[in-house]
């Protein structure tokens, strides 16, 4: 969906060819997104069958695209729509914990630290990037770097909420003194 | 690696007999000089009486906490104002300067209690103050500075007169995520240049900025984290969201 | 605002009492002391004054007029005529009588009354009953105490024998009085000879002012009677209640001062709480109505605890009034218009110590409220040219009072002077926020401990502007009351002349005849003599210069004596012209005077014998006072047929200047007697000294407490500075010593503004009399150094160091 889209917002700005809007796409999603060639002249075939872009010149061995009324239009509802997450998340770590939790011989707290530690290593290694990155140059990347690290936060809040709760449970009563 | 904060089975508890409680069970804990340390866990677990042990405001009620080759439970109270003024700065969550003074006056508020020259304590505060960028309030109260500015300026002070140990008791707590990163930003670089970081904090976004996270629980570390690898943004991307997504348009 | 919101904004402020008990205890305090004083005082004043009707009753019994021989002639039948029939006359009697004691005679008030008829209540009957003949008395306590006997004794008067002492009687407006009630056949017999006064009862309806002896003293001169009439004698003054008023006023004011200061950090404190009422609905009114509910709340109790205490106070010493006040006095009663008095201007005072605080708290931004952040502090400038304002016009006020006080309008002008003092001070404590703005700036240069202190005051301005100016008003009273006092004092100095040579001690009493004698002997006096009047109880004597018989020229202090006296009196030099028959005057400066003629008189007033004399002029270079002003020999005295009478003067002359010790001892001789002293003249007193150092004392204790509470309430919101100090290795007693430096700033504030303060409206008072305006040197050094220095002292000894991390640790997690 999001290749579809990314390469007809680029042809929105000009008319191209396949390799350049290879490198234009990694370029703009902070290198987080590496193409391969082949999937890009597919993407484009798609998109030429549909209406959305057509051939702007064959001029030697390259052929440069450029967007169509119709493509635009697509382009333009698929900015304006809003994205919704669909139903409950059906993601392996939330399985996990979920049965952790309804096991009697597992230490769900245990499981909850190691994946937090992981989380949290995972948010270090974003954060160096972070660090790294220039501010003004890398303002596209910085935005990509920050959904990792605030999906990822999330991700750990959630482990913290999930802890609280198994400890409200497992001692109501010195929770309840407090 | 010089190490600059040392806890040899520091334990800290209060009270006695009936009413007493641990803050801290007997921790090792040792933080070497370039190294920001970040220790997380959730209220209660004794992350503040840690770091109050390490900035010297507390002594251990057993085992040792030695701070830049000092023993801080052999101190007497003098001698822990005076570890306050020169190896350690504090900075809090909030209300960390005193309102009578400007933000250069804060700034070099520990050299004057050290009983610097006013002159060379201004010099070294504007020094210091540059080196966050922040030249241009020095001459501004706090009751005139953002909640952002007052913490960086509360940095700068616990980094004036070259002070290498930097403890600092959830620093962002207050602030929104981007002028919040502008402080770990200070606290990083801080520590790139050789200095030592110890933060208390919630918040894994800004833990994630330390070289260690350590997790307290019940006065107790209970695991550490260190950075994974570099993440290579591939299309086989460490992210199964990414590669679904990706897989998706193909 | 409606019923509603005013339940909950009086809700919230009584949490907020409940919150900070300290501050609350503080408000309702300083409105209760001022309340429970002025109500104690009042009711004690109350008390202790006598009614107009038991002062007539003290005077004149039951009688309807009291009435006085104007002339010889005077007699009670004569009186008897000029009354309408049906009229009750009593003869009354008050004489001085000699108590005849072993070795000294005291003087005795003799008074005959008919204490079961028309002088019912002038004296009481404590004990036993009272004299029915003339051989029996009724005496006071201190009769009985100082001849020592008791009802069946006997006591001797000099010339009235010795009565038997069958009854008790008490003066009840003068427990001390030596009183010896006689039978009123005394007085009869007395009234007969026409020396005597009179209590007349009228027949009912008759018109006073109708009768012919006229009814008051101011009657005809050539009238046989003069009279007081019971209406005349009931006028009644205004007493020192106005006085009372004014002081606890003035006290109130100062409360209402620092009150305001204590309301202000409660401000500060919740701010934020203020700023979610706000945010939550309440209007500004609302907020207002939060400081003014806790303002009257904390004021009601604080009157209400003063009318307690107030009253329970005078209760409390009541038991010692009659002691104290030498009457006896009726139970204590309180007035329910005191109460409200009192507890009206207590209220009113924490109100208006609410009302600024309350309108600042109306107009906090909401934002700014909510960040918790201290706002910009108000322009000083406003307060500024408020206070020049109200300077202007206490100085307009105060000269045009000095003006008036030149016309002679008495009330209206001191009015105008204590208005005039009041805005002064006022105006000058609303400079006070302007110079604290200014003292900012060179702040940057002083050390840590001091800057932080003047920064925070000048910052917290609004509040501490009440307070500089409570403590430059109780200062300012003190330098005006010194500055009064040392004005009066060097007017008094620069006409004093001394009454006595410095080498000469005086005694005067009843004992001198034997202390006097035996005080000269312990001092070793050169000489030593009793001024015994010349005259005896029938004849008396005065001299006039050359032939005149001009009275205005005359010398009535004649005594007789010899060469001794003459060496005592410091002129020995006349001896041998005394011993030769001339009369010898003793002056202050040469006179021409070589011939005197000697009157005497008898004891009608009429001159029965006259004799000119050589006169010998001794200048001693000091003006006659208690010293005689003449001195005749013995022969001189027995050739005019008069004897030298009894003496209760005596003259000591050391031959050196009377040191302390000397005076002490002749004091300590003549206390030995009763009613004798010793004096000697010792430069010009200077009665204010005593009272100007007991009113510093006074000024400096308040200053030192208001300068505490001051501190103390700019502590109340550095919490998070302290551990913000104490995290950067502060030493701990740092916090004393900005504690320290903020009373100082405070003090030098105020000592500063007290000194125009308090000399300008006593400069006004002065200008009118034309007097110099004398500064106090010790008060105002005391204002500019003394209390600033006492102050920090106090505050660095009293005010707690920066506490340990375990005070702060919960506030930290």
């Amino acid at each position: 969906m999001s290749v579809r889209y990314g390469l007809l917002a680029l042809l929105a700005e000009a008319p191209t060819h396949g390799y350049q809007l290879k490198t234009a796409f990694e370029r703009r999603t902070g290198s987080s997104w590496a193409l391969n060639i082949g999937q890009v002249y597919t993407t484009l075939q798609r998109l030429e069958r549909d209406g959305l872009v057509e051939a702007a010149s064959s001029g030697g061995d390259r052929r440069d695209y450029r967007i169509t009324g119709a493509g635009r239009t697509q382009l333009e509802a698929w900015f304006a729509t809003p994205v919704v997450p669909e139903g409950p998340s059906r993601d392996e770590l939330t399985i996990k914990v979920l049965l952790a939790v309804a096991a009697s011989d597992v230490d769900v707290t245990e499981v909850l630290q190691r994946q937090r530690t992981a989380s949290v290593e995972q948010l270090q290694a974003y954060t160096r990037r972070k660090a790294q990155a220039d501010p003004e140059k890398d303002l596209a990347f910085l935005i990509l770097l920050d959904a990792l690290i605030f999906r990822t936060e999330a991700e750990v809040r959630w482990l913290d909420a999930s802890e609280a709760r198994i400890r409200h449970v497992t001692r109501p009563r010195k929770e309840a003194a407090r | 690696m010089t190490t600059l904060v040392q806890l040899e089975g520091a334990t800290r508890w209060f009270g006695s007999g009936h009413t007493e409680v641990v803050a801290l069970h007997p921790t090792d804990l040792s933080v070497a000089a370039g190294e920001l340390v970040a220790i997380m866990g959730p209220s209660g677990s004794g992350k503040t009486t840690l770091l109050s042990l390490v900035g010297g405001l507390d002594r251990p009620s057993r085992g040792r906490v030695i701070v830049a080759g000092q023993d801080v439970g052999a101190l007497n109270p003098r001698g822990l104002a005076v570890l306050r003024r020169r190896t350690v700065g504090y900075v809090f969550q909030d209300l960390n300067l005193l309102s009578g003074l400007t933000a250069r006056e804060n700034v070099s508020l520990p050299l004057e209690l050290d009983g610097r020259s006013p002159g060379e304590a201004r010099t070294a505060a504007e020094a210091v103050l540059a080196s966050v960028g922040l030249t241009e309030l020095g001459d501004r109260f706090p009751d005139d500075l953002s909640g952002g500015e007052q913490q960086r300026v509360a940095i700068a002070r616990a980094l004036v007169g070259g002070r290498r140990i930097v403890l600092a008791d959830e620093p962002t707590g207050a602030l929104d995520s981007i002028t919040g990163e502008s402080v770990m930003r200070l606290l990083r670089a801080h520590c790139n240049e050789g200095g030592t970081g110890i933060l208390v904090t919630h918040d894994a976004a800004h833990a994630a900025w330390a070289d260690r996270v350590v997790f307290l629980r019940d006065g107790r570390i209970v695991d550490e984290a260190r950075p994974a690898p570099s993440p290579e943004f591939t299309a086989s991307a460490s992210r199964p969201e990414l590669a679904t997504s990706g897989s998706d348009a193909a | 605002m409606n019923a509603t919101s005013t339940r909950a904004v009086v809700r919230i402020a009584r949490r907020n009492i409940g919150r900070s008990r300290w501050r609350s205890l503080l408000i309702s305090l300083l409105v209760m002391l001022p309340v429970a004083a002025m109500l104690g005082a009042a009711t004690i004043v109350q008390t202790v004054t006598p009614t107009p009707e038991r002062s007539v009753t003290h005077q004149m019994g039951e009688a309807d007029l009291l009435v006085y021989s104007a002339g010889s002639g005077a007699t009670s039948d004569a009186l008897r005529a000029a009354l309408p029939s049906g009229s009750r006359v009593e003869p009354v009697r008050v004489a001085e009588g000699r108590l005849v004691l072993p070795g000294m005679e005291a003087s005795v008030t003799l008074r005959s009354i008919d204490l079961g008829g028309l002088a019912k209540g002038m004296l009481a009957i404590v004990d036993g009953r009272p004299p029915r003949n003339p051989g029996e008395v009724a005496i006071s306590a201190s009769v009985a105490s100082l001849a020592a006997v008791g009802i069946g004794d006997s006591i001797t008067l000099k010339g009235l024998g010795s009565p038997t002492v069958v009854g008790l009687v008490e003066d009840q407006f003068d427990l001390k009085a030596r009183v010896v009630l006689q039978d009123v056949s005394a007085a009869a017999a007395a009234a007969a000879q026409g020396q005597t006064n009179w209590l007349v009862g009228l027949p009912p309806g008759t018109d006073v002012a109708s009768l012919d002896l006229g009814t008051d003293i101011a009657g005809p001169s050539s009238a046989l009677f003069q009279s007081t009439s019971r209406g005349a004698a009931t006028m009644t003054n205004a007493g020192p209640t106005p006085a009372i008023v004014l002081l606890g006023g003035l006290a109130l004011l100062e409360a209402a001062l620092v009150a305001s200061a204590a309301f202000a950090v409660s401000i500060r404190r919740r701010q934020r709480e203020l700023g979610l009422l706000a945010a939550t609905g309440a209007e500004p009114r609302d907020l207002a109505g939060t400081v003014m509910a806790e303002g009257a709340l904390l004021g009601g109790l604080g009157v209400l605890t003063g009318v307690i205490v107030g009253v329970g106070g005078a209760l409390a010493v009541s038991p010692w009034l009659d002691q104290l006040t030498d009457r006896r006095n009726p139970p204590i009663g309180v007035a329910p218009p005191w109460i409200l008095v009192a507890g009206g201007i207590g209220l009113f005072a924490a109100l208006v110590a609410a009302l600024v605080p309350a309108w600042t708290a109306a107009r906090l931004p909401v934002l700014t409220a909510l960040s918790g952040r201290r706002p910009g502090p108000a322009p000083a400038r406003r307060t500024l040219s408020l206070g020049i304002v109200m300077i202007g016009i206490a100085i307009a006020l105060t000269s045009s009072g000095a003006a008036m006080r030149l016309r002679d309008q008495g009330s209206m002008s001191s009015l105008l002077l204590l208005a005039g003092a009041i805005l002064g001070t006022l105006g000058f404590g609303a400079c006070s926020p302007w110079l604290l703005e200014r003292l900012e700036k060179p702040a940057a240069r002083l050390p840590l401990a001091s800057r932080i202190a003047l920064r925070d005051t000048a910052r917290a301005r609004s509040r501490n502007g009440p307070i500089v100016t409570a403590l430059l008003a109780s200062f300012a009273v003190t330098v005006a009351l010194a500055a009064y006092l040392a004005s009066q004092d060097a007017t008094t100095a620069a006409r004093w002349r001394p009454w006595l040579l410095p080498d000469q001690i005086f005694m005067q009493g009843e004992g001198v005849a034997h202390g006097g004698p035996e005080a000269a002997r312990e001092l070793g006096a050169i000489a030593a003599g009793p001024i015994l009047g010349a005259g005896s109880a029938d004849r008396s004597v005065w001299i006039s210069p050359g032939d005149s018989h001009d009275p205005n020229l005359g010398i009535q202090n004649v005594t007789v004596g010899d060469g001794e006296l003459l060496k005592a009196l410091g002129a020995e030099s006349a001896t041998s012209d005394l011993l030769g028959g001339a009369v010898v005057l003793l002056a202050e400066k040469p006179t021409d005077v070589a011939r005197v003629t000697v009157h005497v008189m008898d004891n009608q007033g009429a001159e029965v014998d006259s004799l000119t004399l050589p006169a010998r002029v001794a200048v001693i270079g000091i003006g006659a006072g208690d010293l005689p002003g003449a001195v005749l020999s013995a022969e001189t005295a027995t050739r005019l047929g008069v004897s030298a009478g009894s003496s209760d003067r005596y003259v000591i002359r050391l031959g050196h200047p009377v040191t302390d010790a000397d005076l002490a001892r002749a004091a300590t001789i003549a206390a030995q007697y009763p009613g004798t002293r010793a004096d000697a003249s010792r430069g010009p007193s200077r009665p204010g000294e005593a009272f100007r150092m007991a009113m510093l004392i006074a000024s400096l204790l308040f200053a030192l407490s208001v300068t505490g509470l001051a501190v103390a309430l700019g502590e109340a919101e550095s919490r998070p500075e302290q551990r913000t100090l104490l995290a950067l290795g502060a030493e701990p007693r740092l916090r004393r010593r900005i504690a320290a430096a903020r009373a100082g700033v405070i003090a030098v504030l105020a000592g500063a503004l007290a000194v125009p303060a308090g000399l300008l409206p006593v400069w006004g008072l002065l200008s009118s009399r034309g007097a110099p305006l004398v500064v106090p040197l010790p008060e105002v050094v005391a204002a500019l150094a003394v209390l600033p220095l006492l102050s920090m002292a106090g505050t660095l000894l009293f005010s707690r160091p920066i506490p340990d991390w375990s005070a702060f640790r919960n506030a930290a997690t």
